[in-house]
């Protein structure tokens, strides 16, 4: 029976009593980017009543330290300055920590205690989020050890009411597609598919969410959207910082595996995907998943025309000097890890066919920024040639995602003056000066739908093998034991790449790389 | 915008103030510098009763100005009114890079950066603000420039370096030469096009050079404002043979005479001025003819110029004005010249009057015949407004038109002074 004090209420926001534990609490993830976004959602009242946090980690602390550690991370990185003692201390109040190994059943045995006893303080059967922000090689324990202290345990199979119970796993899944198809069978041996949450951080992006605003939202870009009017696309995820602390992880993990195949492939997928039936998780994921599966895999031969990789060397950024890779600490000297990637995909569909996309992503370039381009057609007459205009520029709708939020559309437009000359003009739209707010945090959006069980932004299994399955080739070819791998080219810090990253798009498109 | 000041440009109310900061805090200064700006809007439609002004965020390009900073005819003031008139008619992100032989001032750190806007209230009631990264480098560090630039451009616009003075100016043996040459092949780099001023040139070969730093193909395009402010010059001169056409019209030339004004020093050590070479330049290259020879006179102040084509060789004198001083802009005063055509003597005299900015043309006909001889005269003044350094960038920033020509009579313009030079000795 329908709540008759529910008619008319906007109720798309509302989280049900829920209880967030973060496996890894004690870790940067939680203090820099989790514990703000949930400070964050409580100053835009979106957490629940009865919201907890529970940390879980090996640390031994109390309550109290873990809360003033919680308190240091949400004043240095929260969003919103000076912290709110008010709404801090009714969040810290509802703060506990346990400490315990990762794959210690008594550890288990006393959250669950913890969360019963916070159900009946409550008076309600809160959901149950189990973020796990920690090192892959722990998910499957700590899902199965969730999964036998019962605590994945559901009242209606997550749909109707009761508790529910969800697990948000953080990238990377897997190294590959064997070891993707590893952790996905051993996490669903715990838990089912809709209770899983794959966090990739990008989607949770204003702009990333707001390209499919408006792509399905605006009548007259849809119709353009296609091989007949659209001359490529491309995708650039680029960051001005070098490997810094995480070189351990990443020269074992390289740009590709860090980078390319979660962030630029969903990214891809937005851009390309066909309009999904409605806005629901699953059928948002089913057509991510048929522009995965419609990628045409790159030949082994091929890779060394199609994929470019490369390591930065030395060179400056922001005017001051910086060491190569090789050099970094932590840095095998023997390396053939990627820390630039530049690569050319085709779709074999009936929308994108003969649209190339180009993906680069790169570590010390010129400058943090991500970006998707699409490149429209040139028009079919140069009806100004011998007015002064010996060629025209093609117009270019690009959606910049980080780290100013907006989207630019260049046109042709003529100065004033009595000559006809052609300039080329941009039309933006900006989050930070159109809405005169700041645009929440991916991880604000992404906690909160998780809480609510809403997963349209967050992948899929099949999403992930797919786009495993894409690269296979790809680090087959780079495998150093085949004897004849592409060479890793070198770049300078500071620069946009190598050369050999310049000349895959110069054969087909003269104008090359968009500049960012 | 921590201070305002009003500038002393006089047609815009200027609020500008310089902010020094580290080049890793750049974008983040930039971003401040545009919040504080919005907020200063917002100041002003409350005040204006709700009337709004709104900001207009336009950029067209990136203009990175390499100033010399020893270069007596470029003032603080020059680059000041500069950035204000572009900054309303081609919006564009500012780089100003100073550029000293003998770098001093208070800091002796590798790399100094600054960031500053001026909002600039237009006639037509809106504001326009301009975002300027001011750096200054040390000989050593240059390198740290190209890197630096390529991090705060904005995407996707022309980039386009207009080097403000003289290179040639800059000792060639000197450690300075050596940073000059490394700095220019980096801003290259990052550029598409390099707008220079050879008015600024005391030796047009010497500094065109020292411009052209890699000569290879992907080498960004080069354009000398000079030739802009020579359009006129050309397009009266064209004018004048419209209406007889044929191409051996020239063939019959019976003198070429050009006057100058440049200082005395400079005439005597065979410079008559950069735009003077250039539309000799355009000139020589037009009519296909090549220089063979050149004398200088230096007591009478000529400079005797031997051309040739195929099968004719023809002289042309440049007269310089003794009293001249030197000052920026164009030197070019006088064109004359004589042909024969038709059976006719023809003598065509344009003459640049400084003072009421305006061209007067004067074609004489003369006819020489058994029964006698009869002479005309027809005389016409046309607008010949100079145009200052502000007006000339604006009319080359946009697209450009006619870089073949200009190609080619830079070469002759070359060319021309290098034969020179040797006359000079």
């Amino acid at each position: 029976m329908t709540n008759p004090f529910r008619q008319g209420s906007d109720d798309s926001l509302q989280v049900e009593p829920c209880v967030l534990v973060i496996f890894g609490a004690t870790g940067d993830l939680t203090h820099r980017k989790l514990v703000p976004a949930l400070y964050n959602l409580g100053v835009d009242g979106l957490l629940p009543a009865n919201f907890s946090l529970v940390g879980f980690a090996r640390r031994d602390q109390s309550d109290e330290k873990f809360r003033s550690g919680l308190k240091e991370g949400v004043s240095k990185f929260s969003r919103r300055k000076p912290l709110d003692e008010g709404i801090w201390n009714e969040f810290a109040e509802h703060s506990f920590f346990v400490s315990s190994s990762f794959d210690d059943a008594d550890g288990y045995e006393r959250l669950k205690s913890k969360l019963d006893e916070m159900d009946q303080a409550a008076g309600v059967r809160c959901n149950r989020v189990f973020y796990l922000a920690t090192a892959p090689s722990f998910f499957d324990t700590i899902a199965r050890c969730l999964q036998q202290a019962g605590l994945l345990d559901e009242d209606s199979q997550g749909t109707g009411a009761g508790r529910k119970a969800r697990l948000i796993v953080e990238k990377p899944f897997g190294h590959n597609l064997e070891s993707a198809k590893e952790l996905n069978t051993a996490l669903l041996q715990s838990a089912a598919e809709h209770q899983i949450f794959r966090i990739d951080h990008y989607l949770g992006k204003e702009t990333v969410q707001n390209l499919l605003v408006f792509r399905f939202s605006n009548g007259i870009f849809e119709p353009i959207w296609n091989h007949k009017y659209i001359d490529h696309v491309e995708i650039s995820v680029c960051e001005s910082i070098g490997v810094g602390g995480r070189a351990g992880y990443f020269d074992t993990s390289g740009i590709m595996r860090d980078i390319v195949q979660n962030h630029a492939f969903q990214l891809l997928c937005l851009v390309a995907m066909e309009p999904p039936v409605a806005f629901e998780a699953d059928a948002v994921r089913d057509e991510k998943a048929k522009v995965l599966r419609s990628i045409r895999r790159i030949p082994l031969d091929q890779v060394k025309n199609d994929v470019v990789r490369a390591r930065y060397q030395t060179g400056s950024v922001d005017g001051e000097r910086v060491q190569g890779y090789l050099a970094e600490d932590g840095v095998n000297p023997d390396s053939t890890t990627e820390t630039y990637v530049a690569m050319e995909l085709s779709l074999d569909n009936w929308r994108w066919a003969g649209v190339p996309f180009y993906v680069r992503a790169g570590k010390r370039l010129p400058k943090r920024v991500t970006e998707i381009s699409v490149h429209f057609k040139n028009v079919p007459h140069l009806l100004f040639k011998g007015e002064n205009v010996q060629s025209l520029r093609p117009n270019i709708l690009s959606f910049q995602i980080q780290p100013d939020e907006g989207i630019s559309f260049k046109i042709s437009s003529k100065p004033p003056g009595p000559k006809v000359r052609v300039q080329q003009v941009n039309m933006d739209f900006s989050y930070g000066t159109s809405f005169g707010v700041d645009a929440p945090e991916a991880y604000e959006r992404l906690l909160l739908d998780g809480m609510r069980g809403d997963a349209t932004l967050f992948t899929r299994n099949d999403e992930i093998e797919e786009a495993w399955d894409l690269l296979e080739n790809v680090f087959a070819a780079w495998n150093p034991d085949t004897g004849h791998a592409p060479p890793v080219f070198g770049y300078e810090a500071g620069s946009w790449g190598p050369a050999a990253a310049d000349e895959l798009l110069l054969k087909r498109i003269p104008q090359g790389w968009r500049r960012l | 915008m921590s201070a305002s000041s009003t500038s002393a440009h006089e047609s815009y109310d200027v609020i500008q103030g310089k902010t020094k900061v580290p080049p890793a805090k750049i974008v983040g200064e930039l971003e401040r510098i545009r919040r504080e700006a919005a907020a200063l809007d917002a100041e002003k439609e409350a005040l204006a009763s709700g009337e709004a002004a709104p900001r207009v965020r336009s950029t067209l390009s990136n203009l990175v100005l390499l100033v010399f900073e020893d270069e007596p005819g470029i003032g603080k003031s020059t680059v000041e009114d500069l950035i204000t008139e572009l900054c309303v008619a081609f919006p564009s992100r500012f780089f100003i890079a100073g550029f000293s032989q003998e770098r001093g001032g208070e800091s002796d750190s590798v790399l100094d950066t600054a960031v500053s806007s001026r909002c600039v209230l237009t006639n037509s009631g809106m504001h326009v603000c301009s975002e300027e990264v001011y750096v200054s480098v040390h000989p050593d560090s240059v390198d740290l420039v190209p890197n630096l630039l390529l991090s705060l451009l904005i995407p996707d616009v022309e980039t386009i370096l207009l080097v403000l003075g003289d290179p040639g100016a800059v000792a060639s043996d000197s450690h300075a030469a050596e940073a000059f040459t490394k700095l220019l092949a980096g801003l290259d780099s990052v550029s598409d096009r390099v707008e220079y001023d050879s008015a600024f040139f005391r030796d047009y070969a010497l500094s065109h050079t020292r411009l052209c730093v890699d000569g290879s193909e992907n080498s960004p395009a080069r354009r000398d404002l000079n030739w802009s402010r020579m359009s006129k010059w050309r397009s009266l001169l064209a004018e004048q043979f419209d209406s007889e056409g044929g191409e051996g019209i020239m063939d019959g030339v019976s003198s070429f005479r050009l006057s100058t004004s440049v200082a005395q020093d400079q005439f005597s050590l065979g410079r008559p001025g950069s735009d003077v070479l250039l539309f000799l330049g355009w000139c020589l290259s037009c009519l296909g003819w090549k220089a063979t020879g050149a004398k200088l006179h230096k007591d009478s102040n000529e400079l005797e110029l031997t051309v040739s084509d195929d099968s004719n060789e023809y002289t042309i004198v440049v007269v310089n004005d003794a009293h001249a001083e030197f000052s920026f802009g164009s030197a070019l005063d006088s064109v004359e010249l004589g042909w024969r055509w038709n059976g006719k003597d023809r003598l065509l005299k344009m003459h640049k009057d400084r003072a009421t900015a305006s061209m007067e043309i004067k074609n004489e006909t003369s006819t020489v015949s058994s029964s006698g001889g009869a002479h005309s005269e027809v005389s016409r003044r046309a607008p010949f407004p100079e145009q200052t350094l502000e007006q000339i960038i604006l009319s080359d920033l946009g697209p450009l038109d006619g870089a073949a020509e200009y190609l080619n009579a830079s070469e002759v313009a070359i060319s021309l002074r290098e034969l020179i030079a040797k006359a000079a000795g």
